[in-house]
């Protein structure tokens, strides 16, 4: 059986027993709906037009936010992890923001941006880019200096040496560093949306709480699942295709597997 | 003035537990297309040495001139080899013997002509297309050579480079090296801990004594090339410059 059929396997046994406790009554159907009720909900939602609106105000929201935390963190990071000497300047800010959950910053947010789109790309991108610098950062240091020893002594200016060997050195590194903000913008859309906003998902699933509609309450979490599943999909798909040296180096080979994903 | 002179070079790095003495008045000189090796009790400071020359490295006092220049920091023209291959792992063989030209902003013909002869000189046809970790560790110092020549560096500086292949493999490279050595002909500065590779490569060899290091000896080899058929005459070489270390 191949690793898609696996999974698709274990998704079919669980959405069977949920239909069956909640279609027999074992759980409330009105605290616990049925997956073929929330199905049913999902085409009257995009029938009515507004479940397209919400997913893609949230998209919007995410990928603004997670391009530019990327923007910011990846030539900031490379600089502090190359002058230790600047980043010792940096170091208090880090360490203070960091442990900052992203919806501490919604209250500052809505007072500096107000009600809508940028109060929650503002809280995404400071949810996500923190995670993502240190990240970076430190993957940057940990670039194997001989090998960049190597590299000046063929000719190498230092900026050659940076663009030809210390970005493809950390580039496993930021694929990870992607995987990791791309799943922190969703919590922070979320978050943000409950409170920030007056569309999106979040405030579809805080919409749908006060009206007691538990399907659109689950159907939204649903969707932020499959959605943030579907774009980490995406981003190991081009780590796959762009870091195809690293194939026959990784260490759960010695582990008895035998996959690139 | 010879090719490249160093001038009572002293060396001294310090850490926590104090100051470490590695070279203390190092002087030698080494003439253009001359093959010469440097060999010492592992620890001496043979790799310091290369480092300052190749200039990583800065003297305490003592200078090193390269054509009458001093050395001031790395450039190509003394492109070091290193005892583990180090090639770069995101790159095939053909993009890792490229490096060199692609960074000096060679034209892309000129580059694929060049890598060509160059795979060729080391035998690696049909590799040109694998990732380093698909190689050997023979078949990757080979890489590391060919990328090195690219750039047609007018000093080699090889830091026991054939340490940690086997020694069939070793013998291969040894000769491929001195056939390599003979048609460029750069200058090679090779630090090796075997008195066989010295006496197997070099015009001539600098002994140096134990940390901090001085020159001991130089010993100058008048066995003419291809000398892997005389292996004889090179062992009783070998017993009698051991009988002169000792004395």
């Amino acid at each position: 059986m191949t690793r898609g059929l696996k999974g698709l396997l274990s998704v079919m046994v669980f959405l069977g027993v949920w239909e069956f406790v909640s279609r027999s009554k074992l759980i409330d159907p009105l605290l616990l709906p049925p997956p073929s009720s929330l199905l049913f909900r999902a085409r009257v939602l995009l029938e009515r037009g507004d479940l397209l609106g919400h997913v893609g105000a949230s998209l919007f929201r995410v990928l603004l936010g997670f391009i530019m935390a990327i923007v910011v963190s990846f030539p900031l990071g490379l600089l502090l992890g190359l002058y230790p000497k600047v980043a010792d300047y940096f170091d208090p800010f880090l360490q203070l923001f960091r442990p900052l959950a992203p919806p501490a910053w919604i209250p500052l947010a809505i007072l500096w941006f107000g009600i809508g789109d940028r109060a929650a790309i503002f809280i995404i991108f400071i949810g996500t880019v923190f995670s993502m610098l240190l990240g970076i950062m430190g993957a940057t240091r940990r670039v194997n200096k001989e090998l960049v020893k190597v590299g000046l002594t063929l000719g190498a200016d230092q900026r050659k040496a940076v663009f030809y060997i210390v970005i493809p050195f950390i580039m496993p590194f930021v694929f990870t560093q992607l995987r990791i903000g791309l799943a922190l913008a969703w919590m922070c859309v979320v978050a943000s949306e409950m409170v920030a906003v007056e569309r999106g998902i979040g405030f579809m699933m805080m919409e749908a709480r006060n009206l007691f509609r538990t399907e659109d309450v689950l159907l939204g979490m649903a969707i932020v699942g499959a959605l943030g599943y579907g774009l980490d999909l995406l981003i190991r798909q081009i780590e796959h295709k762009a870091l195809k040296w690293t194939k026959g180096l990784m260490v759960h080979e010695l582990f008895g597997g035998n996959r690139s994903l | 003035m010879s090719f490249l002179e160093v001038i009572g070079v002293c060396k001294t790095f310090w850490n926590q537990k104090g100051p470490l003495e590695v070279l203390r008045d190092v002087s030698f000189e080494v003439e253009r297309g001359e093959f010469v090796a440097i060999i010492g009790p592992s620890g001496c400071g043979k790799s310091t040495l290369l480092s300052l020359i190749a200039g990583f490295e800065k003297p305490e006092s003592g200078r090193i001139l390269l054509e009458g220049r001093p050395v001031n920091r790395w450039g190509r023209d003394r492109v070091l080899i290193f005892q583990e291959p180090l090639l770069f792992p995101w790159l095939t063989v053909r993009e890792n013997v490229e490096f060199g030209l692609k960074v000096l902003g060679v034209s892309k013909e000129e580059r694929r002509r060049r890598v060509k002869e160059l795979i060729e000189k080391v035998r690696l046809e049909g590799f040109e297309d694998r990732y380093p970790h698909e190689l050997s560790g023979g078949m990757k110092q080979r890489v590391a050579l060919a990328r090195a020549l690219a750039v047609d560096p007018l000093l080699l500086l090889m830091d026991e480079p054939f340490a940690s292949v086997d020694a069939l493999t070793r013998s291969h490279l040894q000769q491929e090296l001195v056939r390599i050595w003979r048609e460029y002909q750069n200058t090679i500065i090779f630090v090796t801990h075997s008195l066989k590779e010295a006496l197997l490569l070099a015009d001539r060899i600098l002994i140096l004594t134990k940390r901090p290091a001085q020159i001991k000896m130089v010993f100058k080899v008048n066995v003419p090339r291809p000398r892997e058929d005389k292996l004889h005459e090179l062992a009783l070489l070998e017993l009698e410059l051991l009988k002169q270390l000792e004395s």
